[in-house]
């Protein structure tokens, strides 16, 4: 246990020992809430059904024409950034859907398991997205399985920018609450309710300019050093099925 | 699982791995026990032999009570796995406050309690299992 807890790398491969063992079990137990969710697909109604489709392909405009504006403005940038002959920002990213396995053994952590291991690339350190923001990253990987520390696990750090002041900052996820704790911000600092809060990308793990939450609560204690701040975070952290492995190419 | 339920969890693995011990003490025995825990560890993510330290104890007493566990009538043979439950939890609290995780110490009263309320069907079902294969 201590040379574990030291990270000692015997004990490591003695863990990927087990979770290569334990992967048949995970996907068995993963197997009745899938064929319910197919099932469930499968008793739709028509009407339900072309709703439903309608409703996608009105969707999928609007994001094309998001899209087509974003380009644009990324060509514009660029343009840009070569006038203050500046270094270009490389954003290109490669993404890979995982699915998330119903399976929640430890109450007390905030971590899902995913359906992809270093088979398909995962590796450890890597960010985790959903459709709305960042979910979190990888801490363990087997062939076939890997395990997500959460940005709302409390041993959970991110470092942020505030969009509208580019304030920088590190978020921590909080117990019980399943908001984050924006930490040390001095008490004179212009953060608002309703401030957006992207990924800053310093430190390395996770990809500049995602959207990690939104400032819901500031408390000024005239008592103490430091705001205390609660952020809600823009990923569906607890209902998303599928999530985006994401890979950064230079 | 629901949110406020998730305290209520049984100890599944605990309590079929107790059950062996009891009834079969010359198969399953702390070494089982151990290893069973490991793959708990394993499986939760948390600090490797954490469960397998706390399964191989409970598997110890229970070996050493196993005569009189089995003359228990039902109700009492509950309340006692209750218990042996509980010092389950107080051991992985524990071990979790060193780590300096967070421990919510009020909760684990909830998983010993269903664990218990569990434990009759859980030995029911094994009990015929061990009737209709004819484990020796």
């Amino acid at each position: 246990m201590v040379g574990e807890h030291h990270q000692n790398s015997i004990t490591k491969k003695i863990r990927e020992g087990i979770s290569i063992i334990l992967t048949p079990i995970v996907y068995l137990s993963h197997i009745p809430f899938a064929t319910f969710d197919s099932l469930a697909n499968n008793l739709q109604d028509r009407a339900q059904l072309i709703n439903e489709n309608a409703t996608l392909r009105a969707s999928v405009m609007l994001l094309q024409g998001r899209l087509q504006r974003l380009e644009a403005l990324q060509t514009e940038n660029k343009e840009l950034r070569s006038l203050l002959q500046s270094s270009p920002v490389t954003h290109h990213i490669k993404v890979l859907l995982a699915d998330v396995i119903s399976l929640q053994l430890n109450p007390y952590s905030q971590e899902i398991m995913l359906n992809k291991g270093n088979k398909s690339g995962v590796f450890v350190g890597q960010a985790v997205l959903d459709a709305y923001g960042i979910m979190g990253q990888v801490i363990e990987v087997s062939p076939y399985m890997s395990r997500v520390l959460l940005i709302s696990d409390p041993k959970s750090g991110i470092p942020i920018q505030n969009s509208r002041t580019g304030l920088h900052g590190i978020l921590n996820g909080q117990e019980k609450t399943g908001l984050l704790n924006w930490s040390n911000v001095s008490p004179n600092a212009d953060v608002k309710v309703g401030d957006k809060l992207f990924s800053s990308g310093l430190g390395g793990h996770y990809p500049v300019g995602y959207p990690v939450g939104e400032v819901v609560r500031v408390n000024k204690h005239t008592a103490d050093q430091f705001l205390e701040i609660d952020v809600a975070p823009s990923a569906k952290i607890n209902s998303s099925e599928q999530v985006l492995l994401v890979w950064s190419v230079e | 699982m629901p949110k406020g339920m998730q305290n209520f969890q049984p100890q599944f693995l605990l309590l079929v791995t107790l059950f062996w011990v009891i009834a079969l003490p010359q198969n399953v025995g702390i070494g089982i026990s151990w290893v069973n825990g490991l793959f708990l560890d394993g499986l939760q993510g948390t600090l490797l032999g954490e469960n397998a330290l706390s399964f191989a104890i409970l598997a110890y007493i229970l070996y050493k009570i196993q005569h009189r566990f089995r003359l228990l009538s039902a109700v009492i043979q509950s309340v006692s796995i209750f218990f042996l439950v509980m010092l389950n939890q107080i051991l992985l609290f524990w071990l979790q406050g060193i780590q300096g995780q967070y421990v919510a110490w009020i909760w684990f009263f909830g998983s010993a309690l269903t664990s218990a309320l569990l434990w009759p069907w859980i030995s029911l079902v094994l009990t015929s299992c061990i009737n209709y294969f004819r484990i020796q």
